[in-house]
């Protein structure tokens, strides 16, 4: 095909195609972005997030990537490196009934990439991927790390997770995504998360790709009767950073808890967007999510709870909260609810203020500095988003960040 | 230790303080009385540095420094300390860290070391039996989920643990029961050295039964009208102050 010809969907996904050809269900994805337009703001999903810099970036693959040893802050855990998409071989000794495999095809993914243009392109070229799997009953006492980092310019990767927990077991995960001087450089990734009956997953994430680089992260977690499921997303660094979490509640007696913070500033742009489908009866979930915008920075909060018809007995609340630092700061933020069966009790709710300046006058009045009293304010306005981080290395980490990030 | 001559303030565009003159030495005792709207709590909060209020004219000096021109940290540094009329629910902020903070930092403003987690501790408890604060409250976030009695039980333990060379109670009696009130003029009383000074802004002489002024000044239209000793307090208790104010009324 000529260049002139194509139009500028077709010469972005040329970047990413693969000369071998794809199979299977990447074929299907392939063909599925040959009918997905570009994501544009003139789509509800996309309403408030612009992707012109996405769509023109000219982006390299980088097949062969240096795996320096990375240094992170979460002490002792079974540690999975992706450098700029592709997974180092893992020399981490897993105990007896973990697994770890490389993906080679993908099956029965939980993402509906039918639908959605970067879930698509990852479904068709992902870069690399590992599943982890654990046997029934089998509970880890040590958190299971992914490290992905972003190092050098202009580089697009693709990684792609799979954490599958049997009946009954438990862990922790962290996701960390980490930036070694990189620029002008994209994550697209895809995670699916599937828990078993009576299985527990908490999962970590901290969004730290440096302020140059995009991430667009896609989670799909699929429950089963009787589990728990927990996610803290932490985005910090990043040009566009967007979050599409999608929890399909497929069983009765789940817990589900969602929250999040976001902390951004200069020209940052963050997007959250969450779906908990509430399929079966007698379940609780619970979404928190807490952003602090300042100079010239955008927040987007779209989180929308459904509950299909006959299920009954639906406990679910939802809350956004944001403080604006600057009068250029913008938040849009969409609380929804979707209800379908007639004895539920749903709440939701969205607030935007400032920092209250008679709890700051208070404090200088008793000698703390300006800048000591904003930061308490700032820490006081997520303690209770933090404070729910059950794995402590975690949280002692984030509470750090949270201090630093607006401690200047 | 403080001088205001010719204190003007406006909140709004409107003009609240009319040239107001007070003078405060060490170990003195104000009591600073009037009617609603006199503006009383407008001087406190000037005092403090609050940004709603802007000063018109005057000066205020506090040993010798103009505090017109400091921050609030900065005069609260140099050793005012205003309580509040509504103390603020601040939920999150432990009282402990945001004291141990609050000291810290006026420390390094005089040029000290940081106090030690040891003698920070020992003052804690020292100052929470003074003022009997209960044992939870000092560990519980600022004011939060306090009654109005707990609340200004707080402001005097806050006031304790900074020891202010000058201490501004705003109201601190609104609110308070009996017993609430002894305790908070029991813990103001024993505060009080030959080198601070307190001054009490009400409306009811009952504090100054437990508080004893050596000064009582009627605050009326944002200025004193009348200075006496403490037997000014009851006979405005007895006559109320129209026969005080009867006066500035024909004159304007």
């Amino acid at each position: 095909m000529d260049v002139v010809s194509m139009d500028k969907k077709e010469l972005f996904l040329e970047q990413f195609r693969v000369s071998e050809g794809v199979h299977g269900v990447s074929k299907s994805a392939e063909l599925a972005l040959l009918e997905l337009p570009f994501p544009n703001t003139r789509e509800e999903y996309w309403k408030y997030t612009r992707l012109t810099k996405i769509q023109n970036g000219n982006f390299l693959l980088d097949e062969n990537p240096s795996f320096e040893p990375i240094l992170t802050e979460f002490g002792d855990a079974f540690t999975f490196n992706c450098v700029n998409g592709f997974f180092e071989d893992s020399d981490v000794k897993l105990p007896i009934g973990v697994q770890s495999k490389v993906i080679e095809e993908i099956r029965d993914p939980l993402v509906e990439y039918q639908y959605e243009f970067f879930s698509a392109l990852n479904t068709a070229y992902f870069t690399s991927g590992i599943r982890i799997k654990l046997e029934p009953k089998m509970k880890l006492d040590k958190p299971i790390l992914i490290n992905f980092v972003s190092t050098g310019n202009a580089i697009q990767a693709q990684p792609r997770l799979e954490i599958v927990l049997g009946e009954g077991a438990s862990a922790a995960v962290i996701i960390n995504f980490q930036n070694q001087n990189a620029t002008e450089h994209i994550t697209n990734v895809v995670s699916e998360m599937k828990v078993s009956k009576n299985a527990s997953l908490q999962v970590h994430q901290l969004q730290q790709s440096g302020d140059d680089n995009y991430l667009i992260n896609t989670t799909e977690v699929l429950q089963k009767r009787d589990s728990k499921f927990s996610i803290h997303t932490m985005s910090l660094e990043g040009k566009i950073l967007r979050n599409n979490l999608n929890i399909a509640v497929d069983g009765q007696n789940c817990e589900t808890r969602l929250n999040g913070v976001y902390l951004v500033s200069g020209t940052q742009h963050v997007d959250n967007h969450t779906y908990v489908d509430h399929k079966k009866p007698n379940c609780n979930s619970s979404e928190n999510y807490k952003g602090i915008i300042d100079d010239k920075a955008t927040a987007v909060f779209n989180g929308k709870v459904m509950v299909q018809p006959d299920a009954q007995k639906i406990n679910a609340f939802q809350s956004n909260q944001n403080i604006l630092l600057s009068d250029d700061a913008t938040i849009n933020s969409k609380p929804e609810l979707e209800i379908y069966a007639d004895d539920v009790q749903c709440s939701h709710g969205s607030t935007t203020g400032q920092l209250d300046e008679e709890a700051l006058f208070y404090l200088r009045s008793r000698g703390v500095s300006e800048k000591s009293a904003k930061k308490m304010l700032i820490r006081a306005f997520v303690f209770d988003v933090l404070e729910e981080i059950e794995l402590e290395v975690f949280k002692y980490h984030v509470e750090g960040l949270v201090e630093e990030k607006f401690g200047v | 230790m403080l001088s205001i001559k010719n204190l003007k303030a406006s909140v709004e565009g409107k003009q609240i303080l009319n040239g107001l003159n007070l003078e405060i030495k060490a170990g003195e005792v104000h009591a600073i009385m009037g009617p609603n709207g006199s503006g009383k709590s407008t001087l406190a909060a000037v005092l403090a540095g609050r940004e709603d209020f802007t000063v018109e004219g005057g000066e205020v000096t506090f040993d010798g420094k103009n505090i017109l021109e400091l921050a609030p940290e900065e005069r609260a540094a140099e050793g005012l300390f205003l309580a509040f009329q509504y103390p603020i629910e601040i939920p999150g902020v432990s009282n402990i860290n945001f004291l141990k903070t609050a000291i810290n930092e006026v420390r390094e403003y005089k040029g000290l070391e940081k106090m030690t987690a040891k003698d920070f501790l020992k003052r804690l408890k020292e100052k929470k039996e003074l003022v009997e604060l209960k044992d939870g409250l000092a560990n519980r976030s600022v004011n939060e989920g306090f009654s109005g009695g707990e609340k200004k039980r707080n402001e005097i333990f806050q006031m304790a643990m900074l020891e202010p060379k000058l201490a501004i109670l705003d109201e601190t009696d609104s609110g308070l029961d009996i017993d609430a009130l002894r305790i908070v003029a029991n813990g103001v009383n024993r505060l009080k050295t030959k080198d601070n000074a307190t001054i009490v802004i009400t409306h009811y002489q009952r504090l100054l039964d437990y508080i004893v002024p050596d000064f009582v000044h009627v605050l009326y239209q944002g200025k004193i009208v009348k200075t006496g000793g403490k037997e000014l307090a009851l006979e405005l208790e007895e006559k109320g102050y129209d026969w005080l104010t009867k006066n500035e009324k024909e004159l304007a």
